[in-house]
């Protein structure tokens, strides 16, 4: 009868452990991360049931393809974002570039259709200023949105280091309560958590350790958590002082901004690259191809004073940034000399202690220079100019970037309207001619072939810069659109294995009250027994 | 398979969502009656809409300058036709005066009538489009083309016109300048002029002077010389280059010159051929003013007044060619801008559908879809609200 009490009260324990590991896992239902919990019973050898220990449910292979599926839907979703935007920018009838331009080159036809009239003029100088701030104002919007990728930069970095902090320190924990053979399964969900918001924020890959232990790379290979330590990301600035800001890792800093990729800060990387960076340039080719157009036909008319024409638009000139190892004091200016031979790409140019060299910035191919590099006689290459001054010291170098910034630096030369040059060069010398000749030609502009070695036209290539932004935004979104996708197949998966069925616990509810009464029944039972047993020998 | 509760609740959820935004989607098509809102939703058609935006902002630009054109080159049509009208009611008068039964008091009048019309003339010739720019001052239209100083009229205009772009390779003149249309006249009858010696005693009169044949014409000046009944010709280095007798109604050829003389010259008479200088019509008419107001009073002055009266009605006439062939080119303008205006009118509307194809929603369809979604949207809450209410829990009681 010891027995029977004793087994009783085993069950009395096992199962009201095993109702409160029901109870969690209810209460846990809607637990982001949480994972099912279940007490697994076993039989003891002296008689009686007991915990042998409390089951978690997971899957690690679900789990780091889950890892990986957030990291590219992350990487999508950041891209797809900022695509949009700059897609409904630059379609946008407002904010885009086809009305001021259509609205400027029809202001053009109306001084050529009665050029004496300073109504017509002064309304083309309105729709060329209008156009001007247009370009700077796109060119202000994508270096704000440049600006607001350093941000979510910082943000993300600051993320990723808490957390690889907090895991490091998970780590010991788990191992410790691991070490102990107690459980540490609320541990390991929280190290889960912490692991898919890295993941959230960088592409990373997981290595579980024996002793329980987690240790998370970057997707370059980089340690961010070994066992019980952690290494923190830090940001710094480009080295051409452009003002991107840069990822590097550990003490002394080694810049990974080339191999990271995924979540976050992957995404924000690509938006850099393959949004940000390449409209600026487009819509600076755009924006120096008219410029150098315009003047050029300009400069080629007479004004109402019957004097040549002068510059139309301000001369736009590109940027070189000194990198910031330069030990020389060394200069260079870029001059802008036939947009149609720059195309969309960077160059970095370099002194080699001896020889100034040019190369593309990003496939690093040499290109041929001529001339000297002096004002008189510049370095000549791919459509841009280059002046030297001050004196460089060998391995000093320069990231040029010449249509990067040109959108910004739109503006109209002219602020009289008798200074439109819109007669031809006959009528030089008369001053208040009704010559038209220069302005029909200058109101045609539009539809020359001026970018890309002459074939593009101004307004082809700004139809071609919307729908290829608008292509690349609705790509992107049908590719976030497939890693979501892929990424809620991934969680239901790991939901059917982790996650809580109410109706499941409900039935294992009463499974484990049943045989929890069952088993007062049992210890009642025996009391009963003893009580007919003493009443038995009494009577005898 | 398991599903968890929560996920369950998610996918629900995230169902309902898919629906909302696919109805946001649908109400901004329909409230923005486009089928895209921003490039992302079709590139391509986005790209072909932006196209033809560029191709009907070129017709509408076009259309405006034919306008212009249209409106110019009317009003001048209207000044040419009365400058047409004014030349050739001078012609009429000039050979009316011409006619020898004229009174000195009806001469007075055709010179009154004269000074009407070149008064006229001067204002046609100043004519003004609504918006003050003068019609035939060539490109410089601001300030007015004509001015008279004294007894003669100067132009000021230039010598071109202006071009407006009716099309992408195409441009038409929008006016014609006044210095082709009343000031590149000449003396005479274009190639030469006649001109009679003021010592003339004879009543010869030269009735008729033609060009027979051009190839001949050297650009010369030659002078006929009568001595009795025969004549001579001589050029300016007193060479005798043609003589013959003169017979009454007889014609003098030389050099290609047809003279034809009527009356009898008296020895010593002689007339003069020498090549046509420039003159405009207001020169002529101002010439043909001063002959009327100084009738002839001797048969000899006659003689003189006619040979003088035949040259410039000779020059009246030329001048009244220039205007009507002006004018008639202008109608061939006017005409080729109606029809480039009807053509870019057909681009136009044609280049219309074409973009209401690309951008404009198919309403239709648009109601259509926003029905199956607000369906779908509906079964979902449905759903959803049948499928939470099944727990097991409930018979827990």
């Amino acid at each position: 009868m010891t027995d029977m009490i004793s087994s009783g009260v085993s069950a009395l324990q096992a199962y009201s452990q095993a109702l409160n590991t029901v109870s969690n896992n209810i209460a846990n239902a809607n637990t982001v991360g949480y994972s099912r919990q279940q007490a697994t019973l076993q039989s003891n050898v002296v008689g009686g049931v007991e915990v042998s220990g409390i089951r978690r449910f997971t899957d690690g292979l679900v789990v780091s393809r889950s890892l990986s599926d957030q990291s590219s839907f992350s990487r999508l979703d950041t891209f797809s974002t900022m695509a949009s935007r700059v897609d409904g920018l630059l379609s946008g009838k407002s904010s885009g570039l086809s009305a001021p331009l259509q609205k400027f080159f029809t202001a053009m036809s109306g001084v050529a259709s009665d050029p004496q009239s300073t109504s017509a003029r002064q309304t083309l100088l309105s729709a060329a200023s209008n156009l001007s701030s247009q370009f700077s104002d796109l060119q202000g919007q994508l270096d704000g949105m440049n600006a607001e990728i350093n941000s979510q930069l910082t943000q993300s970095v600051s993320q990723i280091n808490q957390a690889a902090q907090s895991i490091a320190q998970l780590n010991n924990s788990i191992a410790l309560a691991q070490g102990s053979g107690q459980s540490a399964n609320d541990l390991l969900d929280q190290r889960d958590r912490l692991i898919t918001q890295i993941s959230q924020n960088l592409g990373i890959s997981t290595v579980p350790q024996t002793d329980g232990s987690m240790n998370v790379f970057t997707a370059g290979g980089q340690a961010l958590v070994l066992g019980g330590t952690s290494q923190s990301l830090k940001l710094v600035p480009n080295t051409y002082g452009n003002g991107d800001l840069e990822i590097s890792i550990g003490n002394p800093a080694v810049n990974i901004n080339s191999q990271v990729s995924g979540g976050v800060i992957g995404g924000l990387m690509d938006v850099r690259s393959q949004l940000i960076v390449p409209t600026q340039n487009k819509l600076g080719a755009i924006a120096a191809g008219l410029t150098q157009a315009l003047n050029a036909q300009h400069t080629q008319g007479v004004d109402q004073n019957g004097q040549i024409g002068g510059n139309f638009f301000a001369t736009i000139s590109g940027s070189a940034s000194a990198a910031n190892t330069n030990a020389g004091s060394s200069a260079v200016s870029v001059g802008l000399t036939d947009v149609g031979q720059i195309g969309n790409n960077n160059y970095v140019l370099r002194y080699d202690g001896s020889n100034w060299n040019l190369s593309d910035a990003s496939t690093g191919a040499a290109v041929t220079m001529t001339g000297a590099g002096t004002a008189s006689n510049p370095f000549v290459a791919a459509g841009m100019s280059f002046q030297v001054s001050g004196s460089a010291a060998s391995g000093d170098s320069f990231l040029v970037q010449p249509l990067n910034h040109a959108a910004g630096q739109m503006q109209v030369a002219i602020t009289d309207p008798a200074k439109i040059a819109a007669a031809s060069a006959s009528a030089l010398g008369t001053s208040g001619s009704g010559n038209n000749g220069n302005a029909n030609l200058l109101s045609g502009i539009g539809a020359n072939g001026v970018l890309s070695g002459g074939t593009v036209s101004i307004t082809a290539a700004n139809i071609a810069l919307v729908s290829q932004t608008g292509n690349l935004s609705q790509q992107i979104s049908t590719r976030r659109d497939a890693a979501q996708a892929i990424q809620q197949q991934t969680k239901s998966d790991l939901d059917s294995v982790a996650g809580v069925n109410l109706d499941e616990e409900a039935a294992d509810l009463l499974r484990y009250q049943q045989a929890y009464q069952a088993a007062a029944q049992v210890i009642s039972m025996a009391r009963d027994m003893f009580q007919t047993l003493l009443s038995a020998t009494r009577g005898g | 398979m398991r599903i968890s509760t929560s996920a369950m609740i998610e996918q629900s959820v995230r169902s309902m969502n898919a629906q909302q935004n696919n109805l946001a989607k649908i109400q901004s098509q329909i409230s923005s009656q486009q089928r895209m809102q921003t490039a992302a939703d079709d590139p391509a058609g986005w790209a072909r809409g932006m196209s033809l935006d560029q191709v009907l902002a070129g017709i509408s630009t076009y259309s405006s300058n034919i306008n212009t054109a249209q409106q110019r080159l009317g009003l001048e049509e209207n000044a040419l036709a009365d400058s047409g009208n004014i030349l050739q009611s001078v012609s009429t008068l000039a050979i009316q005066a011409t006619n020898g039964s004229q009174s000195p008091q009806s001469l007075q009048a055709i010179t009154a009538q004269l000074q009407q019309y070149y008064n006229q003339l001067l204002s046609d010739a100043n004519a003004q489009d609504g918006e003050g720019h003068y019609l035939f001052a060539g490109s410089s239209s601001i300030s007015a083309p004509f001015t008279q100083t004294g007894n003669s009229v100067t132009y000021n205009g230039d010598t071109s016109s202006r071009l407006l772009q009716i099309g992408p390779q195409r441009t038409i003149a929008d006016g014609d300048n006044g210095a082709g249309v009343f000031m590149n006249n000449s003396s005479g009858n274009g190639t030469f002029a006649t001109a009679v010696s003021s010592t003339n005693t004879g009543a010869a009169q030269l009735t008729n002077s033609q060009v027979a044949d051009a190839s001949l014409w050297d650009g010369g000046t030659y002078s006929v010389a009568f001595t009795g009944s025969n004549y001579s010709v001589t050029d300016s280095s007193n060479n005798v280059i043609a003589s013959g007798a003169y017979t009454n109604g007889g014609t003098v050829s030389f050099r290609g010159v047809q003279l034809t003389f009527s009356g009898t010259p008296a020895a010593g008479d002689s007339f003069t051929v020498s090549p046509s200088a420039s003159k405009d019509v207001f020169a002529s008419l101002r010439d043909l003013i001063s002959l009327t107001q100084n009738p002839p009073s001797s048969s000899a002055q006659r003689a003189q007044w006619q040979t003088q009266m035949q040259n410039l009605q000779s020059e009246i006439s030329r001048s009244f060619d220039t205007v009507t062939n002006t004018r008639s080119d202008v109608g061939a303008r006017m005409a080729a801008l109606d029809d480039a205006s009807s053509r870019l009118q057909d681009q136009s509307v044609a280049m219309k559908s074409l973009l209401s194809d690309v951008r404009d929603l198919d309403l239709a369809q648009a109601s259509t879809e926003l029905n199956l979604t607000t369906v779908s949207l509906q079964a979902l809450q449905l759903a959803y609200t049948k499928v939470q209410s099944l727990s097991l829990f409930q018979y827990l009681r």
